[in-house]
């Protein structure tokens, strides 16, 4: 129970063991704390286990009310040193140094000191032994998941001092992160045992090339097994060189497993038949962790396989920030909704669902839960939405800077680090904003600018900058999305969802005032909604309504290509052979990677009239 | 050259558009962009690197820094080159687009690609910063980034070719009083090419100015001629 002491209560009469007992877990907590090197801030056993620990004999009479008001801890700086305790016994380690035992004054320093402690869920998948084949992790982003699997790598590794680990996920940049990121938490976590690279433990991405036995697990697999080794091409997709590789173990058994465990990370990413690939070399347990879904329109997140851990709690992101991404992402404040879920699915996404039968109308709200509880918070808006007028490059960069020292102003500590910039236009004019930052940023605020769809990583002391590509796996305590129009595409909803949920105390939306008149008052009054009654008031659906939003979802950008989707277009115009190619090359142009049916229809309509001589 | 007749320099942008069929465009830079601009040159790389990060300062409207530094300056005749000039500094290499002037900034485009844009950089950018395009031993992990983004710009990959195999032309003017030694290392000199065993030292009596610089260069001028140290 938060500020509250840690109590012992006897349930025998047997005084002496449950002294002894008390003595011998006191002494066990002191030695992990000086193992994490935690004694130096909080001190020896002797100066908290007076004030810190509780024990009673459980008694018919005992009044629990008044027993529990009498464990309270008042003084702030004592509960913060009780959570440290439990931190240690959950096995959910903090860098001390990095917590320190002070009360930290600032929100800023409250969210980088923060104290991580595992909730139930979290800890029984930790530390529950392996019991079946395969164990599957569900979350939304922001719910722990990969740290999750890196504290059940750890307990891997030092139980099972021989087994063989593969760690992976299907992005070759989040891999190299895992990789590096594991050194830094065995380190951290005081594993004693050298990590052999490649030969207890495999961390890559799931593909690999050639060149490179190890490279890649199922690269891994294929030198392992004689496999022959297919490489990416339009012809070959992963899953079918996962199907491929699966044959060849049908015909050909294996004798001896590549891997006692395997640890998936990002699962929404792969095929099935990856999952069955690393499940037939591996000796004991896959454990497959992902997102609820890949994309906010992902049809079906009404899970074919039950998860094992189902993790509705996100605590990176401010409830009331992850509403309104939501919300707008799935365009629940405008007449024409994108999306729908079903109840099922709006729990699986961490959601009550309150519905009234008498309007059709529906409340969703989450759960409260324990973050940054001990803030004043409520003069404090998690999403600022800041509208600009003009010419858009121009007031976007001076309202971004505008921004920026409106978080410097409120928050005195922050750094170049602590705030992240998203362009979410598809378009040329996201380049030339995030170039006029590079000049301007500098020049007003003196910090350096990464602007990371160049680099590929995060760099110290500077300022974030990217665009809706690169957003997967990142987080800032002050996040600042920028666009110039918030359209019906899905990809580009599905960005703006994302973007929005990478803060952990604030997002600003920086949006053109002209080019959305019609949704900011829509969007305005449902964020204002969900300040005040912290949930998301809707209307559900109709039947037909629902019908529609799915249909379209079918044949939505995600789910077909850009190339397919315009010859779908040609097939029902009946568009002539000999003038396709000029109007996929007309229409190519027109549209990058922002595609959306209806605007694709209408161009090409008017780009065939033309090419016709109409 | 005194600090104030650099910055004097600085400032005299008419006087550069003095000669006929000679496009010279100027752009002063800050303390910050002469931080990237300005450190070593060791590869073919870095000198993409610089070229990318510079078009993208040329395709922006004009934002003259409050405290400028230095400046580039692109020259277009016959010869095409860039300039970068701090004091006492002064480092130029081929630049191998053609130039577009617009109202208020410039266009590229290269024989293979119709419009070398700021993404178009960023993605040359992306690419350079990639440890596995081009340190990787596996020639696809080269290929296959440029083969998908030729997915959406089809001529990408001739225009990064061209990039790669164009001669750069590196020179480069210092005057190092940290590091001179007679005339092993003249206070004054020219450094050509960058790489370690290619790299020589051609020393000069005096600084050198930008119109010094530009003279030695110029294919319509008398040449200079190289004596022994005396």
């Amino acid at each position: 129970m938060p500020k509250h002491k840690i109590v012992f209560i006897n349930f025998t009469n047997e005084e002496d063991k449950f002294e002894n007992y008390i003595d011998e877990f006191i002494e066990d907590l002191g030695s992990i704390s000086d193992k994490y090197r935690y004694k130096n801030s909080i001190g020896r056993p002797k100066s908290w286990r007076n004030d810190l620990i509780a024990q009673i004999n459980f008694t018919e009479s005992l009044n629990i009310k008044e027993f529990i008001d009498s464990t309270k801890i008042e003084a702030s700086s004592r509960q913060r040193v009780c959570e440290l305790l439990i931190s240690l016994l959950t096995g959910s380690i903090n860098d001390i140094d990095k917590v320190r035992v002070e009360i930290p004054e600032t929100l800023l320093d409250q969210v980088k000191r923060k104290i991580l402690l595992f909730d139930g869920d979290q800890t029984r998948f930790v530390y529950q032994p392996p019991t079946k084949s395969s164990i599957r992790i569900q979350g939304l982003s922001g719910t722990g998941k990969t740290e999750l699997l890196l504290h059940k790598l750890k307990e891997i590794y030092i139980t099972f001092p021989e087994s063989k680990i593969a760690f992976t996920c299907h992005n070759k940049i989040l891999a190299d992160s895992l990789k590096r990121r594991i050194p830094e938490f065995f380190d951290f976590m005081k594993v004693e045992q050298q990590i052999q690279w490649n030969e207890r433990l495999w961390c890559t991405h799931a593909w690999g090339s050639l060149s490179e036995p190890n490279s890649g697990i199922y690269r891994y697999i294929c030198e392992k097994y004689g496999i022959s080794f297919q490489r990416y091409s339009r012809a070959m997709s992963f899953n079918q060189a996962c199907k491929l590789a699966l044959e060849h173990l049908t015909k050909n058994p294996i004798k001896e497993y590549a891997f006692d465990f395997c640890l998936i990370d990002e699962s929404q990413d792969f095929p099935d038949s990856f999952f069955e690939l690393c499940k037939s070399v591996t000796k004991f347990t896959s454990y497959i962790a992902g997102d609820v879904f890949q994309s906010i329109f992902d049809e079906n997140i009404t899970f074919a396989i039950e998860p094992d851990y189902l993790l509705t709690k996100c605590y990176r992101t401010d409830p009331k920030t992850l509403m309104f991404a939501h919300a707008l992402g799935m365009g629940l404040f405008e007449p024409k909704k994108l999306r729908w879920l079903e109840d099922r699915e709006w729990a699986a996404c961490g959601y009550l669902v309150e519905k009234d039968i008498t309007n059709g109308s529906c409340q969703l709200k989450r759960e409260p839960l324990r973050r940054f509880e001990d803030v004043d918070r409520s003069s404090m808006p998690s999403v600022i939405i800041s509208k600009i007028n003009g010419q858009f490059n121009k007031s976007a960069v001076d309202q971004i800077l505008a921004c920026i020292n409106q978080i410097k102003s409120e928050n005195p500590t922050v750094t170049a680090e602590d705030i992240g910039i998203i362009l979410l236009d598809p378009d040329n004019t996201s380049f030339s904003l995030a170039d006029t930052l590079n000049i301007q940023v500098p020049r007003s605020l003196g910090w350096k600018v990464n602007i990371a769809y160049e680099t590929k990583r995060r760099v110290k002391d500077t300022l974030f900058v990217s665009n809706k590509n690169n957003v997967k796996g990142l987080e800032f305590p002050f996040v600042i999305c920028v666009t110039r129009k918030i359209t019906s595409s899905y990809s580009y909803r599905n960005s703006i969802y994302m973007t929005l949920t990478r803060s952990f105390i604030q997002t600003y939306l920086v949006l053109s005032d002209e080019g959305n008149t019609g949704i900011i008052p829509t969007i305005e009054n449902g964020l204002s909604v969900i300040n005040k009654t912290g949930c998301i008031n809707v209307n559900v659906p109709t039947v037909a309504e629902k019908d529609l939003i799915s249909a379209t979802i079918k044949y939505s950008a995600d789910s077909e290509s850009f190339f397919d989707m315009v010859h779908r277009i040609f097939d029902n115009l009946g568009v002539l052979p000999i003038y396709r190619e000029n109007l996929l090359d007309a229409v190519r142009k027109l549209f990058s990677d922002d595609f959306e049916y209806d605007r694709l229809y209408e161009a090409i309509v008017f780009n065939y009239k033309i090419i016709q001589g109409e | 050259m005194s600090t104030t007749d650099f910055m004097r320099q600085l400032y005299s942008i008419t006087k550069l558009f003095k000669v006929s069929n000679v496009k010279r465009y100027i752009f002063p830079v800050d303390a910050y962009q002469a931080q990237w601009m300005f450190e070593a040159i060791r590869s073919k790389i870095d000198i993409i690197s610089i070229l990318m990060q510079t078009i993208k300062i040329m395709m922006l409207p004009p934002f003259p820094p409050p405290k400028p530094v230095g400046k580039i300056v692109l020259q277009v005749s016959k010869m095409s080159r860039l300039f970068f000039i701090m004091e006492n500094k002064i480092f130029s290499f081929n630049f191998p687009f053609v130039v577009i002037e617009n109202d208020d900034c410039l266009t590229f485009r290269s024989i293979h690609h119709a419009k070398i844009d700021s993404a178009v950089a960023s993605q040359v950018l992306a690419l350079l910063e990639s440890t596995d395009s081009l340190k990787s031993r596996e020639v696809f992990d080269f290929a296959e980034p440029i083969s998908d983004l030729c997915e959406s710009d089809e001529d990408f990959w001739c225009m990064f070719r061209e990039l790669l195999i164009y001669e750069d032309g590196y020179i480069r003017y210092d005057c190092d009083d940290v590091r001179k030694n007679g005339h092993l290392h003249p206070l004054h000199h020219l450094d050509i090419f960058y790489t370690t065993s290619n790299t020589f030292k051609l020393g000069l009596n005096g600084n050198v100015s930008l119109d010094n610089f530009l003279d030695v260069l110029d294919l319509n001028t008398n040449c200079y001629y190289v004596t022994p140290a005396t």
